[in-house]
């Protein structure tokens, strides 16, 4: 590995004697084309939709009287933000969210890193096969997780409340005004544990096994590598996978709304983007749905970077 | 699968089957009609569907219409309404209508409907039910059809339905089919538990007691709280009468005496136990209709094929009885339905108002409909077929049409749906489902119902008034 460096630095800088450094100008350009593809991509797909959105959500349509007339689009300034926060509905439903990521996250998270570490330990044993097995929820589409473990959840039909019932521990309501929140709390972390288990995975398999070499050398214990050695250096992993869970609670979408067809205790407005969807699709409000989007967009953006922010000054600290 | 439902506005889309099986006088009935419905009606005397314009002057006659060819598109999710539309085709060769099959209106059709009509590529026609028509027509969407002759059909219908499509001397859609309310209920398990089948409201609770002091797991009924187009056929039942027009503005009253009434009475039965509380149409509630658990629903006509459907094993066990009543004045309500409309930008209004009001008065058609979609159908001369008319082997050869026939005739005709019915549905569900959950009452639900449709409304530029 040196070796190679060295050799190269010694011909690059032999070659760069001779050749003539290229003109500014070309180079410039032929860095616009090469980001070309991807900044035409970007502007189709990302900025021009989110413009789109935000000039959505700045007019309103307006009737007058009884009605019998199209509506009139017109421009309403802030009002429908000023709509979207005045909603008690929506603003409990980002409590919720919030609630909902404060105890999920944490706890997907530390079964992600205890796994990751379980694997990744020299005791294991078909490692492989523990890897595929663990990540294979993932590999199931959310809505279908989530009808399967809607059959686990009702009352009539599920296997574990009949148990429970057997067992005459009475039985338990996955469907409750008050657990139903946990109940899909259960079926994220049971979809999303394996996949960030395999981020924080990789992340350890980056590590330089010497450094364990020679903690082991030093007398360490596997327990004590893993806490003092493992940890620390996987950090960057964890901070990763808490920032794509805490954008993911916040867009949490598909299990609440498939849960709803069997809970009487999931209103329309459950969570932001199930607010959001139903004002475009069912209420018909296109215009308070956009400024419901760009709320939610804003609010993650701001959380994701808060949390980078925090966890970044952290380890500057240290 | 579409009709039905009042509910499907707040749900995501189930598959709902709705089979129906042709009992043998159909193939003769539509024999006869075919005699006098066929060929695109050259004869001046043809059938009601084809009676010239009622106004002098305006378009043309819509009879035996033979110019060029006029192609019209028509939007619908009525599983096997293709057959229809091609006996359309088949018999009108100068007016072609090309059948496009959506998703029912609340899974996203209604949405999609709307933005094309901003857009102003709006299809000719669609499938509208009767409580999303305010919508469309108080955002100006839908045609008047009066001008094309649509008022001669009025005879036709069941006379509630007639009231839902009209404005004052305006016609804005042709009914189709209808969901008049009527109790089901398990009659080997009534005569077990000794109870009498309930003529009042106040038997249905009474029952419910008795019922449930024999036994704690069995229950007198559910209550879906996000079903409210069940609730509002209830209400509507009772007398409620939500939205009223004056000249120029709205009279908003959900929050009636009528409505309080039936709120009252279910949370009392809520409170106390003595009905179930889950979401229907679900898993847990098919169990329940199977396994004796439930022994009643208050239902809509189409229920006949979602118990067939989804508890076979009951087979012999149901009876329909008319829905109980408020005292002694006998009333019922409506729960799903839909009508055809004709949309604004249409350029041959004329023609498309031949073809809705064909679609839903050819008894021919509805034939197709009844069998292949489902449908209860709001014509009167429809709902004599005998495959909507004739004993049923699964309710113990009991001709139920005939209790949902005479309940259809006590529909109040004066119930009015609201302009922004998704909205106020959505809330009231989401407040029922509070309610349910243990913060707040039915009753008190529909007073914040009321007050979130009022300034809904109001925000959008309604004219709005609240009856005292």
């Amino acid at each position: 590995m040196t070796v190679t460096t060295e050799v190269s630095s010694a011909t690059a800088g032999g070659v760069s004697d001779v050749a003539p450094r290229p003109r500014r100008s070309r180079r410039s350009s032929a860095h616009i084309a090469f980001l070309a593809p991807f900044l035409v991509l970007f502007l189709l797909f990302f900025l021009i939709p989110i413009g789109y959105a935000v000039y959505e959500s700045l007019f309103k349509k307006q009737v007058s009287g009884l009605g019998l007339a199209p509506p009139t689009t017109k421009f309403a300034g802030l009002s429908n933000y000023s709509a979207v926060f005045g909603t008690a509905s929506f603003i409990h439903g980002i409590e919720r969210v919030l609630l909902f990521g404060i105890v999920q996250v944490p706890v997907m998270l530390v079964f992600a890193t205890v796994l990751a570490l379980l694997i990744d330990s020299v005791a294991a044993r078909f490692t492989r096969f523990f890897r595929l097995a663990f990540f294979l929820p993932y590999g199931i589409p959310g809505v279908i997780a989530a009808i399967l473990w809607s059959f686990l959840y009702l009352p009539s039909l599920s296997p574990i409340d009949s148990v429970l019932k057997s067992l005459h521990f009475g039985s338990i309501s996955f469907l409750g005004a008050h657990t139903v929140l946990w109940s899909i709390a259960n079926i994220v972390t049971w979809e999303y544990t394996g996949y960030n288990m395999l981020i924080i995975f990789a992340g350890l398999q980056a590590i330089p096994r010497e450094l364990f070499e020679s903690a082991r050398v030093d007398g360490a214990s596997e327990l004590k590598i893993a806490m003092r050695i493992k940890l620390p250096l996987v950090v960057p992993s964890l901070v990763l996978t808490s920032v794509f869970s805490i954008i993911g609670t916040l867009q949490l979408f598909s299990e609440p709304q498939v849960l709803r067809a069997i809970s009487t205790n999931i209103v329309s407005t459950y969570t932001p983007n199930l607010s959001a969807y139903n004002q475009a699709f069912t209420l018909n409000d296109p215009n308070l749905a956009a400024a419901m989007a760009v709320v939610l967009a804003v609010g993650t953006f701001i959380l994701s970077f808060a949390f980078l922010r925090l966890t970044s000054r952290r380890s500057i600290a240290r | 699968m579409n009709s039905i439902v009042g509910k499907d506005h707040v749900r995501a889309p189930r598959p709902r089957k709705r089979k129906k099986i042709a009992v043998g006088g159909v193939a003769a009935a539509s024999l006869i009609m075919l005699a006098s419905c066929g060929s695109s009606s050259k004869s001046a005397s043809s059938s009601a569907t084809t009676a010239p314009a009622a106004s002098g002057g305006t378009a043309a006659p819509t009879t035996a219409y033979s110019g060029p060819t006029v192609n019209l598109t028509f939007w619908s999710w009525v599983p096997g309404i293709a057959a229809s539309v091609n006996l359309w085709n088949q018999t009108h060769p100068n007016i072609h209508v090309t059948l496009d099959e959506v998703t029912s209106g609340a899974a996203g059709t209604y949405a999609k409907m709307f933005s094309s009509l901003q857009a102003g590529n709006a299809p000719d026609l669609g499938q509208v039910e009767y409580y999303a028509l305010p919508q469309f027509e108080h955002t100006g969407g839908l045609m008047n059809i009066a001008p094309y002759g649509a008022a001669s059909v009025q005879s036709d219908f069941v006379p509630w339905t007639w009231s839902q499509v009209t404005l004052g001397s305006a016609v804005y859609a042709i009914p189709q089919d209808t969901g008049p309310m009527a109790l089901f209920y398990r009659a080997d398990l009534f005569k077990k538990y000794g109870l009498t089948v309930p003529t009042t409201w106040a038997q249905y609770q009474a029952d419910a007691q008795k019922l449930h002091a024999a036994n704690p797991n069995a229950y007198i009924g559910a209550f879906s709280p996000a079903d409210t187009g069940q609730f509002a056929g209830l209400a509507w039942q009772a007398g409620a009468n939500w939205f009223n027009t004056t000249s120029n503005s709205w009279v908003v009253n959900i929050n009636d005496a009528a409505t309080q009434k039936v709120a009252n009475y279910w949370q009392n039965l809520v409170s106390n136990h003595l009905v179930k509380v889950e979401a229907d149409f679900a898993n847990g509630w098919y169990k329940d209709l199977s396994d004796g658990t439930l022994l009643t629903w208050p239902s809509a006509v189409w229920g006949e094929n979602t118990i067939v459907t989804n508890a076979a094993s009951t087979s012999g066990d149901w009876s329909v009885a008319p829905l109980p009543n408020w005292g002694s004045t006998s009333a019922d309500g409506n729960w799903g339905g839909s009508t055809t409309v004709v949309f604004k930008d249409s350029k041959h209004p004329a023609q498309a108002t031949q073809f809705a009001e064909w679609l839903n008065t050819n008894q021919q058609s509805i034939t197709s409909l009844i069998t292949k979609g489902g449908l209860y159908p709001a014509d009167l001369t429809g709902e004599q077929q005998s495959a909507v008319n004739s004993p049923v082997a699964f309710y113990g050869n009991q001709n139920i049409w005939s209790v949902f026939e005479s309940g259809g005739k006590l529909v109040n005709t004066s119930f009015k749906w609201g302009p922004i019915m998704f909205t106020t549905l959505t809330d009231m569900g989401n407040a029922f489902s509070k309610a349910t959950g243990g913060s707040g009452t039915l009753a008190s639900s529909i007073a914040t119902t009321q007050s979130q449709t009022v300034s809904a409304m109001k925000s959008q530029g309604f004219s709005v008034q609240t009856a005292g």
